[in-house]
């Protein structure tokens, strides 16, 4: 099957903007493909091109060398860019940015309307995505009274709205407090459950390992891919990337430097903390 | 600069059908050159808080007295905050322009600016060549540090930190937060840091704060805040990783390991002397 976003040899330049000797690539030689439905997680230090790459995703940028393809569609022809942009829909770090109605309804509307969706259609669709992220009864409510957990969730009501087959999350849960960021991810899984393509960029590599593959960025290309689990086997890489240890693993790593025996294939919390309970009781 | 906060309420819109408590009746001493951590969920009155302690919003009731002054028209540039994204805020044309801004407001001698400015510069871990260029064109790791060694340049004995590394890879915060750390202990500038990163307010804190639905629930060392495991939860947090794997050992576990082990540093000794030191 043609996935549905696709990057051949795809790379950025930022000298497009600015005449800057020194410009840098910021994407370089990049190939990827998604298919239909899945689920990746994009990590890597900042600079590492992810956001560059999001952008590339529904034609915000335009790739300064190389194809960028989305369901079949060139996004360096700019005659695709309104059918690109119904295709992949975006959610950002920010949710106080991303909000333009006085209410919530008028907020998941706001898209919609620009595409000329008729308005039973539309109040229709309202009614739907909000059951969706849960803020069903909340359609009179000023968005500036949500939790920042729920203003994403209102985010991605609006972009749901529009019916995109992809959508791409791009630091979406970094502003949020523990209990926003457990909700967000829940609304992820279930989008993912419904058949939705997810781009999910991120630092957390606890985020990542929700996903079906992982995509790892450094100065501008594609560093690993595959599945979270065997990312999880690789502590020096993960230095190396600049990506945060994942606490049971730097534990057990640490506990078996020093004598431990702790079996290596141990990742998860509850797996170690079975193990060390046997082995500290052992009498 | 003791920081005392007595009673402190805002209310906004009062008088109004949409009024609402931001904050009610917080009491709070921060000790001089403490670095101290508000924690709480979105909505609990973080930012409230601290910009009446930045003299920035006047409470609807009770008062902030830093140093024992309530008159903030005299404070001016002694509590430095860096807002959340305060790269947002960066406008001049180079970099040394942007740090030189607030110094240059406080009407100090060109040189004595320029002084400031490298300064702060080095205290950010910003390389003296990005001087000239133009903030819009640094990375977003660099724009976020522009913008806090304008705020250092100020040389503030408070400074207020409202989630400064958000967005940051994991490098990135822990370097951010070692800059700030150092900055604390050798200049003695109290800290107070706003974060919903659990481990930072862990690692670094001297006391914390937890601010519930405007209200303040808990106060104390990050050590007893950290193992109220279910309180935790009621307030929308939860404690960093550490400590809650070594909760969910020690149910099972017995005897339990010894309280207070907030880092992997804590576990791996407390775990290593139990398993040196069990019966063979």
């Amino acid at each position: 099957m043609e996935p549905i976003i696709r990057l051949d040899g795809a790379g950025f330049r930022y000298d497009h903007l600015q005449e800057r000797p020194e410009a840098e690539w910021a994407l370089r030689g990049v190939h990827l493909q998604v298919g239909s439905g899945e689920y990746i997680a994009v990590m890597g230090p900042n600079g590492s091109g992810k956001s560059t790459l999001a952008k590339l995703l529904n034609g915000l940028l335009l790739p300064s060398e190389g194809k960028v393809w989305v369901g079949g569609l060139d996004t360096g022809l700019e005659k695709n860019h309104p059918l690109i942009r119904q295709k992949v829909g975006m959610v950002f770090q920010n949710p106080d940015n991303q909000i333009v109605g006085t209410t919530v309804k008028d907020d998941v509307a706001f898209g919609m309307e620009n595409l000329g969706v008729p308005r039973q259609e539309m109040l229709k669709r309202i009614d739907q995505v909000l059951q969706q992220v849960g803020l069903r009864g909340r359609e009179a409510s000023s968005p500036h009274h949500l939790s920042g957990g729920q203003k994403q969730r209102l985010a991605i009501a609006g972009v749901m709205a529009m019916r995109p087959e992809v959508i791409i999350f791009d630091e979406a849960t970094s502003m949020l407090d523990p209990g926003g960021r457990r909700e967000v991810l829940d609304a992820i899984t279930e989008l993912h459950r419904q058949g939705t393509t997810v781009i999910h960029i991120t630092h957390s590599v606890k985020e990542a390992f929700q996903a079906e593959r992982v995509v790892v960025m450094a100065d501008g290309r594609i560093e690993w891919s595959g599945a979270p689990h065997e990312l999880f086997h690789r502590r020096e890489k993960l230095t190396r990337w600049s990506l945060e240890v994942p606490l049971p693993l730097e534990l057990k790593e640490r506990l078996r430097r020093r004598g431990l025996p702790i079996r290596h294939e141990i990742t998860g919390t509850e797996e170690l903390v079975e193990s060390l309970w046997k082995l500290l009781s052992r009498d | 600069m003791e920081i005392v906060i007595q009673g402190l309420t805002y209310r906004y819109m009062a008088g109004t059908p949409y009024e609402r408590c931001a904050l009610a009746d917080v009491d709070w001493t921060i000790p001089s050159g403490s670095f101290v951590a508000i924690i709480g969920g979105t909505g609990s009155g973080k930012t409230t808080l601290i910009q009446m302690i930045a003299g920035l919003m006047t409470p609807t009731r009770g008062h902030v007295l830093i140093g024992g002054i309530d008159d903030f028209s005299r404070l001016r540039g002694r509590v430095g905050v860096v807002f959340q994204y305060p790269e947002h805020q960066l406008f001049e044309e180079t970099v040394a322009k942007d740090i030189a801004y607030g110094p240059l407001n406080l009407g100090l001698s060109q040189e004595e600016v320029n002084y400031r400015v490298e300064q702060a510069m080095g205290w950010v871990g910003l390389p003296r060549e990005l001087a000239s260029r133009s903030p819009f064109h640094l990375s977003g790791g660099q724009m976020r540090r522009v913008a806090i060694a304008g705020v250092l340049s100020m040389q503030p004995e408070v400074l207020v930190l409202d989630e400064p590394t958000a967005g940051l890879d994991p490098a990135g915060q822990r370097e951010l937060m070692e800059r700030m750390y150092t900055l604390h202990r050798e200049r003695s500038m109290t800290v107070i840091l706003v974060s919903h990163n659990m481990e930072e307010a862990a690692t670094y804190a001297e006391r914390v704060l937890v601010l519930y639905q405007g209200r303040k629930v808990a106060e104390g060392q990050p050590v007893d805040i950290f193992s109220r495991h279910r309180s935790l939860k009621e307030w929308g947090l939860e404690a960093p990783e550490a400590p809650r794997l070594a909760d969910r050992l020690n149910r099972r576990l017995d005897p339990p390991l010894p309280d207070g082990l907030m880092t992997v540093d804590d576990l791996e000794e407390a775990i290593l002397a139990r398993w040196e030191g069990r019966p063979r």
